[in-house]
């Protein structure tokens, strides 16, 4: 038996191999586990007609000597660029710890995301919903309607659906699978089960510029509980390092079945709070509740948020329809709107104009100098 | 962006004093043509994004005021053309909420008066 045992620095070199090996086999089921618990998370979606309501309070640190140098910056000068950010930051003075409320119904038939705040005692919302193969955007008097297939930039209301899709993950994964589906390609890359029960977890981008970190400990099942989640490399923006949600506050929800977070809060680089959302209910409605909120507003009709739908103007962008309807004090005009084949300026109605001059004018030159030549 | 908000708050002066002309001599306007109006010259750039446009190619209201002697019934327009900025995410997504308001309005305008007699 002695004989057949190997030297000495083949059995040292084979008991460590083993150490090594153990552990990185464990990490790598780990891992993979880690992997399918973030699929999970990425393709869950809420419960059939469900409505959920969240408050967010946002805390804005405005420094004062920053309003006062922009407003000399931009004194008697109407158009200067700075004016934006001047207007930013007093909103941020007059609203800092106002509660923003989001409603989201959702089910297969659609969804609707109803955003309410309120700016200088002025109630604002603006309401975003997909119905079928259509959509719309409602800001107060004015209504867009798109086809969700066709949606225009800048009226890309099916796309909107990523403020719902980041809000319920963070409600209901700590924020795991959000990113996946995004230009960025989030994917976990590392997973380690650490003392006192707990774990940590990365998610890296396709290219590896930004990391995000999720820590956190296990429920009775053994399922994930995320306690916080880090941006911890941003090689190509910066400002997103350091930026963290700490998650509190878990309770089994009964229309969710499962253990959600309540309260949740977010802080930028300097580790001060910048943002506190709070799950305030989640329950179950019937279809018809959810076709009421998801249908495209007629205006005069009742809408279950709104009340009477009150619109100044519709503009419809679906490609079958094109036009855009001034409601007021009774009178309804409707107009075709330009397709985009249409010259859009008077700039290229002129430039047209004068190329189209110009070629006549030298034709009839070319004509005159023929017509002197013959005689 | 700027230039916009420059160009729009011309408009509305205009529109306002139109519109205070016509209610002060009881006179009466007529809606002569509904054409293009802001266009968003600059469009923004990141991290900041085109969130939502209101009116992408917003309605121009041309108005001619009549001399007086005309009454009717008041009627307003308003006319709006919005964009709202959002913010790529750090998931590199064009997002938006109500904290970081940036909405530019390029033509509010209200008239007061009367529609005149035959307008279309």
């Amino acid at each position: 038996m002695e004989r057949g045992l190997p030297n000495l620095n083949t059995r040292i070199a084979l008991i460590a191999g083993l150490i090594c090996a153990v552990p990185a086999s464990v990490r790598g089921q780990d891992l993979a586990w880690f992997a399918s618990r973030w699929e999970e998370a990425r393709t869950y979606t809420l419960p059939e007609n469900t409505r959920i309501v969240f408050e967010r309070s946002p805390t804005f640190r405005v420094d004062p000597a920053e309003i006062d140098r922009l407003k000399k910056e931009v004194a008697g000068k109407p158009d200067h660029p700075s004016r934006a950010k001047l207007g930013q930051l007093q909103v941020q003075v007059d609203t800092t710890g106002e509660l923003r409320t989001s409603t989201i119904w959702w089910g297969s038939s659609g969804w609707r995301h109803s955003r309410d705040w309120e700016e200088k005692g002025v109630r604002k919302f603006f309401d975003v919903a997909v119905h079928g193969d259509t959509a719309w955007g409602w800001d107060p008097g004015v209504l867009n309607v798109v086809a969700t297939e066709s949606a225009p930039v800048g009226n890309d209301y099916p796309a909107m659906v990523r403020e719902v899709r980041t809000v319920v993950a963070e409600c209901v994964w700590g924020g795991m699978g959000v990113g996946t589906d995004t230009p960025i390609r989030l994917r976990p890359t590392a997973f380690e089960r650490i003392e006192g029960g707990r774990w940590k977890g990365r998610a890296a981008s396709h290219d590896d510029k930004r990391v995000f970190e999720y820590r956190g400990s296990f429920e009775q099942d053994g399922s994930l509980r995320v306690e916080q989640s880090e941006c911890v490399v941003s090689s190509d923006n910066p400002s997103f390092v350091g930026r963290t949600v700490k998650f509190s506050n878990f309770v089994y929800d009964s229309v969710l079945q499962r253990q959600v977070s309540r309260e949740w809060v977010s802080s930028g680089q300097t580790g001060k709070e910048d943002t506190r959302t709070v799950l305030k209910s989640v329950e179950s409605i019937s279809e018809n509740d959810l076709m009421r909120a998801i249908v495209v507003p007629i205006a005069g009709q009742q809408d279950p948020v709104r009340g009477e739908v009150r619109l100044e103007i519709v503009q419809d962008l679906r490609p079958s329809s094109m036009t855009r309807t001034l409601l007021a004090g009774g009178e309804t005009i409707t107009e075709p709107l330009p397709t985009p084949n249409e010259p859009k300026s008077s700039t290229a109605q002129l430039l047209a104009w004068s190329i189209g001059g110009a070629v006549i004018a030298v034709l009839l030159a070319v004509r005159i100098v023929r017509g002197r030549g013959r005689t | 962006m700027s230039k916009n908000v420059g160009h729009s708050r011309l408009v509305v002066a205009v529109m306002a004093c139109v519109a205070s002309a016509a209610y002060a001599t009881d006179a009466c306007y007529q809606l002569s043509s509904l054409g293009m109006g802001c266009s968003w010259a600059d469009p923004p750039v990141s991290p900041e994004c085109l969130y939502d446009t209101t009116i992408n190619n917003s309605v121009d209201i041309c108005l001619s005021v009549t001399p007086p002697g005309r009454t009717g019934c008041g009627t307003t327009y308003k006319v709006v053309c919005k964009q709202k900025i959002g913010r790529l995410n750090e998931f590199n997504e064009c997002v938006w909420w109500p904290e970081w308001y940036q909405e530019t309005e390029a033509l509010d305008a209200t008239l007061s008066g009367a529609i005149c007699p035959g307008t279309p």
